[in-house]
């Protein structure tokens, strides 16, 4: 996740930039730090630097790091005879390196030519079968193509080797919620959720699969792993609070009126006044939206 | 269905969702259509809000409806298939537009899917469009068509960048147009709106459209985009 003040320093540097100004192998540190994906930005002021001789010789060792930043940008964006130049550039540099043959396999990729890709990646495998980028790359190639059943399979496997790769475990239950097998999804929560059990969104997460599954039990469990979320943000996740309600009117609808429904609407009410207090002070025009939906679903849990 | 259904989108509901998906270009992106159905025998059904029954519109005969696409509303640019913050979005927006009283409700639903090559109305569009059509059986779902988007870019093209998909009884939802539903046709109210498009795409407004997930993780963010068009 990036911070919110990582954000605007990433904010303005990236404007000055596209201003004309600033200092672009700053900008693409930054980008590099932060992870995120700006490609067009990074590939057209990338380009520009590697492309102006004095300017690239000021760079230092930072060069490489920057031709393999711009090559993937470019390809990013379909730019793919700017990415060959700067994956040309790497090869003369580093003739035997590993890295840059990945780039050249993800170059066969963006072009679309599978095979070529499928092979090189194969070859490379025999050699190193523990680089998880390759096999991450292999996964990619199978969603690329279409082929979500695959890229589930693919993904399977390489979390039998690499079980701590927290990524791969969201990647793989946002696949499972793609096929719309909840199970399976739900399953991926779980282990993440034991693996880093004071993420928020781990449990947020749960939750919202848990109340798609629907069920009195689901949607009780569901109930529970909302409170969690609120619990550990500190009560600031909108879906977390919202998902009480929904979760309240879901539980009545399911079952009718109960004993145990004092707890019910108790917790509906509170979810629901810390909700209104945040929409009156940082989105005042929804208040009274707001206000109606949740007395119609408090209403509907009482009467 | 007898007589010819005419899906009429206007310019600000389609540059929006097409802007929609341009901003989050790398993953698949949902949203809702507003309008008002004009000329259907059963217009209004329970849910479909006061005024569904046209008002003051020009009542065809010989079966011939109209579904006006007036506003969209973009909802999701990830999770598009858990449930809870879709009933929630929907919940909003029904409301919203119910306490306008001008009229509009939901009638339809559109999608951009994440991969560039797919043409396909996945599953999951599909049961969303069939919760929508429950409520108003004349919805239509749209789905970016990228083959159309690239020809915008390279020249123009009148025709408009989605494609019309309408339900059957029994086959479900089928893409209307030759080799599909003959009697079903999506068209732009304005014919300009394709260029506003490009003019709006070189501009980068792209950036400045909001939807309902980004106003879930901060709520000062307005789905109902109002300056997108300023």
């Amino acid at each position: 996740m990036v911070g919110a003040t990582e954000e605007m320093e990433l904010q303005k540097l990236e404007r000055d930039v596209e201003g004309g100004g600033g200092d672009v192998a700053q900008y693409l540190a930054l980008v590099r730090k932060l992870r995120v994906r700006r490609s067009s930005t990074v590939a057209r002021h990338g380009l520009a630097l590697l492309n102006n001789s004095s300017a690239r010789s000021k760079l230092g060792a930072d060069v490489w790091t920057i031709y393999e930043q711009v090559a993937i940008a470019a390809m990013d964006c379909h730019a793919l005879e700017a990415a060959k130049e700067c994956i040309g550039a790497l090869r003369t540099k580093f003739p035997e390196s590993m890295r840059v043959a990945r780039l050249e396999g993800m170059w066969w990729e963006a072009k679309g030519a599978w095979q070529q890709a499928e092979s090189l990646y194969s070859d490379l495998l025999a050699d190193n079968p523990s680089d998880s980028a390759l096999h991450k790359r292999r996964i990619a190639m199978a969603k690329a193509q279409g082929n979500l059943i695959g890229a589930v399979e693919a993904t399977n496997k390489y979390l039998e080797t690499f079980m701590a790769d927290h990524d791969a475990w969201r990647e793989l239950a946002d696949m499972y919620i793609l096929l719309q097998m909840y199970k399976q999804a739900a399953f991926c929560f779980e282990e993440l959720i034991l693996s880093q059990p004071t993420n928020a969104l781990y449990h947020l997460g749960y939750a919202e699969l848990l109340y798609t599954m629907g069920g009195l039990d689901n949607l009780r469990a569901a109930r529970k792993y909302y409170a969690a979320a609120i619990e550990m943000s500190g009560g600031q996740n909108m879906r977390a609070l919202f998902g009480i309600c929904m979760c309240g009117t879901a539980i009545t609808q399911t079952k009718g009126r109960g004993r145990d429904e004092k707890d019910s609407v108790d917790l509906l009410s509170l979810a629901g006044s810390v909700i209104v207090k945040q929409y009156k002070e940082k989105c005042p025009n929804k208040v009274d939206l707001i206000t109606s939906i949740l007395d119609k679903q408090l209403v509907a849990n009482i009467a | 269905m007898v007589g010819s259904t005419k899906y009429e989108i206007a310019q600000t509901a389609y540059v929006k969702l097409v802007l929609h998906a341009l901003k989050h270009k790398t993953s698949a992106v949902n949203g809702v259509l507003i309008g008002r159905v004009i000329g259907a025998a059963t217009a209004g059904t329970e849910a479909g809000t006061a005024g569904a029954a046209s008002s003051g519109g020009k009542e065809s005969g010989g079966g011939n409806v109209t579904i006006e696409i007036l506003e969209s509303v973009p909802f999701f640019h990830s999770h598009l298939g858990i449930l809870p913050m879709l009933e929630l979005a929907l919940i909003q927006v029904d409301e919203y537009f119910a306490s306008l009283k001008s009229g509009l409700s939901i009638v339809g639903y559109y999608h951009a899917n994440e991969c560039f090559d797919d043409y396909e109305l996945s599953s999951i569009a599909r049961k969303i469009g069939d919760h929508i059509a429950r409520y108003c059986p004349q919805a239509g779902i749209l789905l970016l068509d990228n083959r159309q988007l690239g020809a915008l870019s390279k020249g123009g093209t009148k025709k408009p960048v989605v494609q019309l998909y309408v339900r059957e009884a029994v086959r479900g939802w089928q893409q209307s147009g030759p080799g599909g539903v003959q009697s079903a046709d999506l068209v732009l109210k304005e014919a300009t709106a394709n260029s506003i498009l490009t003019d709006y795409i070189s501009e980068h407004r792209e950036q400045l459209v909001v939807d309902f997930d980004e106003h879930l993780d901060d709520i000062s963010k307005d789905w109902l985009n109002t300056n997108l068009f300023n």
